[in-house]
């Protein structure tokens, strides 16, 4: 038995608004005319020039405000690395100007990636704006081809997870090519792909194999073009055999440029510690079809905060009428989301049940876990997790729920369930006080509490 | 499981930051945000006893900031519920606004949950009306507060600021419907 590989493309994105959950960029003449008194609203945000591998660069936020207060840009960097921050303050000549830029030094250039900015803007006169954009990193040498876990929407680098169905172990990852360059580069759709156990050239290799991508491939200038590849490893397979006895294997993917130049990546493919999540809406027509398709996005992003350590998770969807969850659709004590807890905890399928209501009102808290670990059984006042859905209106009155907090918010009061305990760690996602951007766990303890919970297994 | 699975430890870059020193409406912010911000029970709880009367102001403005999908959503919930146990006619007239006219059904329910709070009578026609609303979500926050408001005050202080068509209303929530159909 062989490994065989599926291969197909995903849509270009424009390298200075790359994310999926970037900020919509506001009209000034619309902006202004919805300024209250002391208010600020970011307009925009983008780089000065492309962002290019290894070198300083800018970004320029442009802002607008009823009164030209003094005030701080703060610029919360996320990528492959731990987030870093860097701030500028702003005065009346930024003001007159409508914008500023904040710099990036040498020390804090970036890889080829991609990079989120979370951009906040406080004022002396206590106002706050926000804003987040995505941007992809181009390559300075000047071209690349990079590997990561499929359907990953977060900046990092982390493993790749090879799944177990039934007989055969899958693994799917992300291909992108990226172009530093002014100008196109064609490629054959042809690629190579080989399965070392140890690094790649210099341990065993374990498999190897051609595939294709469907179409053909030009990587426009100043740009990058995105496909994937999922592997299909039987039992009896030289692969199914390695993950099978939990052995990190590393995949190179060769491609071939038109002018016959190749370009490879690679990733670690690896089976991971897993658990499962019951994700239940309670009060499910309170939930729109927008918010529906962002709650799953969030839990998707969540699973990519676990997976960056290692531990991935497994989803079965739920709902609670609006009839049936009666006054559970508002939780105003910690009472009552013990109450939920204990009427409907379930079913019996050993996953973390997650309770997301529409509201949690007049507590000052927006989650909970029912104990720190939680217990492995569905029975009782601690088993589950509560978080409020978060949601907002967007800018042409669509409900939608803010994907990038939620996913923190249920990562955090899982995290509890799974033994974790709050922590002074910058940037750490079990903060207290924890905000979309601290999403970091770490190897000793809190990866090594996680895998201990009775709830956790091989996948 | 292999040996390194865990272990990897991501790249770091040094961070940048200005000084706030005479920055006091900038510290004022960033105070209030780290205060609004708790995930869990104990946390919101200890927050919540720090936040006094001279932060009332700041918490207004954060109430009535618009959400987008880049800003903290905890920050104006929590605003509001603050305003809920500081109490103060312009906290109150806010909290009423928001009540009323927000155009969020979430922002609503949380103002109608902080006003049952505050344990005013003031509040009872603002809670009585929303009763009916045809959203669920703050149908439901304003059952549960005239409860809250009744079982605090008693249902003769409550029928006595109500018109007669809201006194039915009383009559249904003060028997408490807050548990779940476990019929699932």
């Amino acid at each position: 038995m062989e490994t065989s590989s599926n291969a197909g493309e995903l849509p270009v994105r424009p390298v200075t608004r790359y994310g999926p959950l970037d900020s919509e960029p506001l009209d000034f003449g619309h902006a202004q005319r919805q300024l209250a008194a002391g208010r600020v609203v970011i307009l925009d945000v983008q780089p000065t020039a492309v962002v290019m591998s290894d070198q300083p660069f800018q970004l320029r936020v442009k802002f607008a405000a009823q009164t030209p207060d003094d005030g701080v840009i703060s610029v919360v960097t996320s990528w492959a690395g731990l987030p870093f921050v860097v701030e500028r303050r702003i005065d009346a000549g930024d003001h007159e100007r409508g914008y500023a830029d904040v710099e990036f030094g040498e020390d804090q250039s970036l890889p080829t990636g991609r990079a989120t900015f979370t951009v906040n803007l406080i004022t002396e006169s206590g106002a706050q704006a926000a804003f987040t954009l995505t941007c992809a990193v181009l390559p300075s040498n000047p071209f690349t081809l990079g590997l990561s876990p499929r359907d990953n929407f977060v900046t990092g680098t982390f493993s790749a997870r090879a799944v177990r169905v039934n007989s055969a172990y899958n693994t799917s990852i992300s291909v992108t090519l990226s172009n530093g360059d002014a100008a196109a580069v064609g490629m054959q759709q042809a690629f190579r792909w080989e399965f070392w156990d140890g690094p790649v050239g210099s341990g065993t290799l374990v498999e190897q194999g051609t595939g294709g991508f469907p179409n053909p491939i030009t990587v426009a200038a100043h740009s990058t073009w995105s496909g994937w590849v999922t592997f299909t490893s039987p039992s009896g397979s030289g692969i199914y055999n390695k993950l099978n006895s939990k052995e990190d294997l590393a995949v190179q993917i060769t491609m071939t440029r038109q002018n016959g130049q190749t370009v490879a990546g690679q990733i670690t493919v690896r089976t991971m510690f897993s658990f499962g999540l019951n994700i239940t809406r309670v009060g499910a027509e309170s939930f729109t079809p927008e918010e529906y398709t962002d709650l799953y996005r969030a839990v998707d992003l969540t699973r990519a905060i676990y997976e960056r350590r290692d531990i991935t998770l497994s989803v079965d969807r739920r709902n609670i009428t609006n009839a049936q969850a009666g006054g559970f659709t508002v939780i105003t004590s910690e009472s009552e989301a013990r109450d939920l807890f204990e009427q409907w905890s379930g079913p019996n399928n050993d996953f973390i049940d997650v309770f997301i209501v529409p509201s949690i009102s007049g507590t000052g808290f927006d989650g909970l876990a029912g104990n720190i670990p939680g217990p492995t059984s569905h029975n009782g006042r601690d088993s589950g997790v509560v978080a409020d859905k978060s949601g907002f209106i967007d800018s042409g009155g669509i409900r939608h729920l803010n994907v990038a907090y939620l996913a923190m918010l249920i990562g955090h009061e899982v995290g509890h369930y799974l033994g974790l305990v709050h922590v002074t760690e910058p940037g750490n996602l079990m903060l207290s006080s924890s905000t979309a951007t601290d999403t970091n766990l770490n190897y000793n303890p809190q990866y090594r509490t996680i895998i201990r919970h009775g709830w956790v297994r091989i996948a | 499981m292999s040996q390194t699975a865990g272990q990897e430890e991501p790249a770091v870059r040094p961070s940048t930051f200005v000084s706030r020193d005479d920055l006091p409406g900038v510290r004022a912010r960033e105070e209030i945000n780290m205060l609004l911000t708790a995930h869990d029970p104990e946390v919101a709880k200890a927050n919540l006893a720090q936040l006094t009367e001279r932060h009332s102001p700041l918490l207004r403005e954060i109430a009535r900031e618009p959400a987008t999908s880049a800003v903290n959503p905890s920050l104006r919930r929590n605003a509001i519920t603050a305003l809920g146990h500081l109490v103060s006619v312009d906290n109150l007239n806010l909290l009423t606004d928001l009540a009323r006219r927000d155009d969020d059904e979430l922002v609503r329910a949380s103002a109608l949950t902080s006003l049952a709070n505050t344990g005013l009578q003031l509040a009872v026609p603002v809670l009585a009306d929303a009763t009916g609303s045809p959203h669920p979500v703050e149908a439901v926050a304003a059952q549960k507060s005239l409860a809250v408001l009744t079982a605090r005050l008693g249902p003769a202080a409550v029928e006595a600021v109500l018109r007669p068509e809201q006194q039915r209303l009383v009559a249904q929530t003060s028997r408490g419907q807050t548990a779940a159909d476990d019929d699932r």
